[in-house]
């Protein structure tokens, strides 16, 4: 098994490097050269990996904790909040990136999921199903509170849209530090949770018996996961079916126990969204495609591929 | 019947006709056009149609996409101006309330605008009016002195952010020309896309013309200072920008300031 981890391992790094590579040499150099690779892309390839380390590690632990094969900060309503959270604190004003941005979103992150874990708990027990359809009423919800905002100003609703469709661009030193702290405090702050998370898979009661206090697990990973995914949005918008995608392929590959997940599912997620926004930049040149529509593409697909494919297979 | 009535529509719209009609217009571009040829009175226009002043006074009536029928259909108008932009629900809904309805062609580009000035003339029987304006318009824009082919600046255009730019099939591509600048992206067989920004930094446009209320810094853009634009402090901003992006007898004014701009008049 240790062999076989080891060259999986070794894929995993070999996709990292080879997303990084097209993320930076994908299109034309002419015109300002090696500036060109250097300060537009090599920062936009970062914040492409950012925030899909992000969104993969932040996949990874909302599935373990909710034991839920379908949740992803884009389907139970994270991305939503946090964009919602963005699009206020654009509205009033504060830049992006910055203190206050960062803060709204998170918040607006924090308080969405919670609510639809909230709504989707009926005695004791979330069901898969249930979870998916707050979230979806969450997201829909929020994203209906954007677009009234964004026309109600009737100002930038060209960039609102882009913004809510998942894009990334070339940032700005400050946006890479600030969400690169960001991903950096949110693994910091899920990985010691690891062990539990391993315990909760059990099943609740199991877990309790084991010592865990599953409530404060659980606060832990809600406030964890909503760190992650502001880092994310602070990035690249609401990009979807990343956190969905990363953590299912890599609990294949590498098995379920949590701590490695949380790390492969956030270095997936890192050369899926650099892959995507080489693809993003390059497949319409000089054209863009929001790197969100294409994660769309690929992903809604896959999504349904699991509901089809049986649920409990996974826990 | 039905062809009968979809040749009576054709006639009511293209026949010459008496003026003092009732008018409604559904685009602002529509709006100046109907007032700079003296057609009216218009009984409604849509809510984003602000000139000339006048127009500010007349009941707004909705917009393209989203027109009040209701209260369209109770100002009993006898041609409503649609536009033919993304709108086919709208003229029909409207035609099959037995309202004559003209759906202008969308203009690509000056010729296009000077011939839709003509057709809104004949349909509301200013022919002469239309055509003295369209010509002016057209003397205006002949008069220009244009340095050769290869020596014109290199335009880059924002139309709006984030990086929304015009390909060679627009009516703005045309309109920055005419004035003697260069699209960048010309060779686009496309009206409009989003960029990407290192295509634009490519590109070393010599100006950049933003015409755009809240467009981003373009200058503190990282890698900005490679475009020859930024480097010359050449980011123009139109006051009006109204002028440059709806196609109307004002496209004078903006060729003529564009074309100032691009030989170095200050703003």
């Amino acid at each position: 098994m240790a062999k076989n981890n080891n060259s999986r391992y070794a894929l995993l790094g070999l996709a990292l490097l080879g997303a990084c590579a097209a993320g930076i040499l994908s299109g034309p150099v002419s015109g300002a050269g090696a500036d060109i690779l250097l300060r537009l892309r090599l920062p936009r390839t970062l914040l492409a990996a950012i925030a899909g380390a992000g969104l993969g590690a932040c996949g990874a632990a909302m599935q373990s904790v909710l034991r839920n094969p379908l949740a992803d900060p884009y389907i139970i309503g994270t991305s939503a909040g946090a964009g919602l959270g963005a699009v206020l604190a654009l509205g009033l004003g504060l830049p992006n990136p910055g203190a206050g941005f960062y803060a709204f979103s998170f918040a607006g992150a924090f308080c969405a999921t919670g609510f639809a874990y909230f709504m989707a708990r009926s005695g004791g027990k979330t069901s898969a199903s249930a979870l998916v359809l707050a979230g979806v009423m969450v997201s829909s919800f929020c994203g209906a509170l954007i677009l009234f905002f964004v026309i109600a100003r009737q100002r930038e609703s060209f960039s609102a849209l882009i913004f809510l469709m998942g894009s990334i661009n070339e940032g700005s030193p400050s946006q890479l530090i600030c969400s690169g702290v960001l991903l950096a405090a949110g693994l910091a702050l899920l990985a010691p949770q690891s062990r539990r998370l391993d315990a909760l898979s059990l099943g609740e009661e199991k877990a309790f018996y084991l010592g865990v206090d599953t409530e404060k697990l659980k606060l832990r990973i809600l406030l964890g996961t909503s760190i992650l995914a502001c880092a994310a949005v602070g990035a690249a918008g609401t990009v979807g079916f990343i956190g969905l995608a990363a953590p299912h392929l890599m609990r294949a590959a590498f098995g379920p126990a949590n701590r490695r997940l949380l790390f492969v599912s956030a270095a997936f997620g890192a050369a899926a969204l650099m892959a995507l926004d080489a693809a993003a930049r390059t497949v319409l040149a000089p054209a863009e495609i929001p790197a969100g529509v294409l994660s769309a593409l690929c992903g809604a697909p896959f999504f349904l591929y699991l509901l089809k494919r049986r649920k409990h297979e996974f826990f | 019947m039905k062809l009968f009535c979809a040749i009576l529509t054709l006639m009511l719209c293209a026949a010459p006709r008496a003026s003092a009609q009732r008018l409604v217009s559904l685009l602002p571009s529509n709006t100046e056009i109907l007032y700079a040829i003296g057609a009216g009175p218009l009984m409604g226009v849509s809510r984003f149609c602000d000139y000339p002043p006048e127009a500010s006074s007349v009941e707004k009536i909705g917009d393209l996409l989203h027109p009040n029928l209701e209260r369209i259909s109770q100002l009993r108008p006898d041609i409503v101006f649609a536009g033919e932009w993304k709108s086919p629900p709208t003229t029909e809904r409207i035609r099959k309330m037995g309202i004559p309805v003209f759906a202008v062609p969308e203009a690509t580009s000056l010729g296009a605008l000077l011939n839709n000035i003509t057709l809104i003339g004949e349909a509301v029987g200013k022919r002469q009016q239309a055509r003295a304006c369209a010509e002016e318009i057209k003397k205006a824009v002949a008069s220009l002195k244009l340095p050769p082919e290869t020596q014109r600046p290199l335009v880059y255009v924002e139309v709006d952010s984030p990086h929304w730019t015009t390909g060679g099939d627009s009516y703005i591509s045309d309109l920055v020309e005419q004035a003697g600048g260069r699209n960048i992206f010309a060779e686009e067989k496309k009206a409009y896309f989003s960029a990407s920004w290192e295509s634009i930094v490519a590109k070393k446009p010599d100006v950049i013309l933003v015409l755009s209320r809240n467009a981003s810094n373009l200058a503190k853009l990282p890698l900005a200072e490679k475009i020859p634009a930024v480097r010359a402090g050449r980011i123009l901003r139109p006051q009006n920008a109204d002028i440059y992006l709806r196609p109307s007898p004002r496209v004078k004014l903006a060729i003529l300031e564009l074309h100032g701009l691009l030989n170095g008049k200050k703003q």
